[in-house]
């Protein structure tokens, strides 16, 4: 187990008085309190380090040990259990500390300290009786684009937990379903609390989205786009013919209804395709074309 | 059409442990609606998550009941923001 500096984790000093410590907590508890800090991991963890800090340098006993035995201060108490047996077999204290694993290992130690402080620290929950629901958890599920066109089913692993998901189609990038009991356990007997599954949706298309409509850019030639005519299209569901109106100026945009992407729980409801024509000018133009532009121009 | 759930407040606060003072307080407040039904107190189940935090909030961090109703008013105001941010960060990679 790695050595947490409760003093550092707190901001202060070692010569900190019983004030200082309750003014630091106070703060640090405001700052990185879950409830103020949804879906912040990080925030939860200091929060949590925070809490623990306060919970031994905040008790004079825990603070004295703590103080004395730095990084050992959780065996202190084995310790010290260690050195009586040892002195009375005639040992000398030295030894107890060098000989490792021989008499004790950590886990008869930890067990040890638990029995004397009464289990672990509990973000402060020991300090009141009432139940709480427990710590919901947040997972991400990354999906392609193309796997939201239909509700999928899906498998997932949550540590030796597997749970069956159906996907519905059309999910969107960022939003966040809630499965219902399947987070942490609940507080002093409080139900289970829930588990929240981000989607973070992959784009893997030629296409670009907002929320559930599509948008593309379709190259037309100059005399397409003048004289009119048919060109081709690609869709999700497929390519898809298209008429293009004569004179049609460059950035038109035209709407392919019903061809984007499924709404979410709004079955065989669909978004929108929206093709942006470019108009792509020809290039290395041959004698006769030139004359011929000229001729044109001269016409207007 | 979601249905609505209601939960007698003696029996929430016998199960929660949360004293009644305390949900009696909330909806002083505004923070919570209760719905009265035949001389019985009940609450919307949607609320409990709610009530939840501003007990920790209440309990932990010593915030009155003053500040629970400006933090539940700021928590969602920046959700409204980051949904705003969220749409608006999609709508520029459409330019991008």
């Amino acid at each position: 187990m790695e050595f947490i500096d409760y003093y550092k984790v707190l901001g202060l000093d070692k010569s900190a008085s019983t004030a200082d410590i309750k003014k630091a907590y106070r703060k640090l508890a405001r700052k990185y309190h879950p409830d103020l800090n949804p879906n912040d991991t990080a925030a939860q963890q200091k929060f949590q380090q925070v809490n623990e800090a306060n919970e031994v340098l905040s008790d004079p006993e825990k603070r004295k040990k703590y103080d004395q035995y730095g990084k050992d201060w959780q065996h202190a108490d084995a310790y010290e259990e260690a050195r009586k047996q040892q002195q009375s077999q005639g040992f000398n204290r030295q030894q107890t500390y060098t000989s490792g694993g021989q008499g004790f290992d950590d886990s008869q130690f930890s067990d040890f300290f638990e029995s004397m402080f009464g289990g672990g620290f509990s973000s402060g929950g020991r300090r009141r009786a009432a139940q709480f629901k427990g710590q919901d958890l947040n997972a991400t599920l990354r999906l392609n684009l193309t796997d939201v066109l239909q509700s999928q089913k899906q498998t997932i692993n949550l540590g030796d937990k597997k749970i069956r998901l159906t996907i519905p189609a059309g999910v969107e990038d960022g939003q966040t379903i809630k499965i219902k009991g399947y987070g942490g356990e609940g507080v002093q007997g409080g139900p289970k609390g829930d588990l929240y599954i981000t989607f973070e949706i992959l784009n893997n298309t030629q296409f670009k989205q907002l929320e559930s409509d599509l948008y593309a850019t379709k190259e037309i030639s100059l005399y397409t786009a003048l004289l009119g005519g048919e060109i081709t299209v690609d869709t999700l569901s497929g390519k898809v013919k298209l008429k293009v109106k004569p004179e049609t100026q460059n950035d038109t945009k035209v709407k392919l209804k019903g061809k984007g992407l499924p709404k979410y729980k709004q079955e065989n409801t669909f978004g929108d395709l929206y093709i942006t024509y470019k108009i792509k000018l020809p290039t290395n133009l041959t004698e006769k074309e030139k004359s011929l532009f000229s001729e044109l121009s001269n016409l207007r | 059409m979601a249905q609505e759930k209601y939960i007698l407040v003696k029996h929430y606060c016998k199960v929660s442990k949360i004293e009644d003072s305390f949900l009696n307080r909330l909806h002083e407040f505004g923070l919570i609606t209760f719905k009265e039904q035949q001389n019985d107190i009940y609450i919307d189940e949607q609320d409990i998550s709610e009530i939840e935090r501003m007990f920790r909030l209440h309990h932990d961090l010593g915030i009155n009941f003053e500040g629970l109703d400006a933090i539940k008013e700021m928590l969602a105001r920046i959700q409204q923001l980051e949904e705003e941010l969220n749409y608006l960060q999609k709508k520029l990679r459409l330019y991008e």
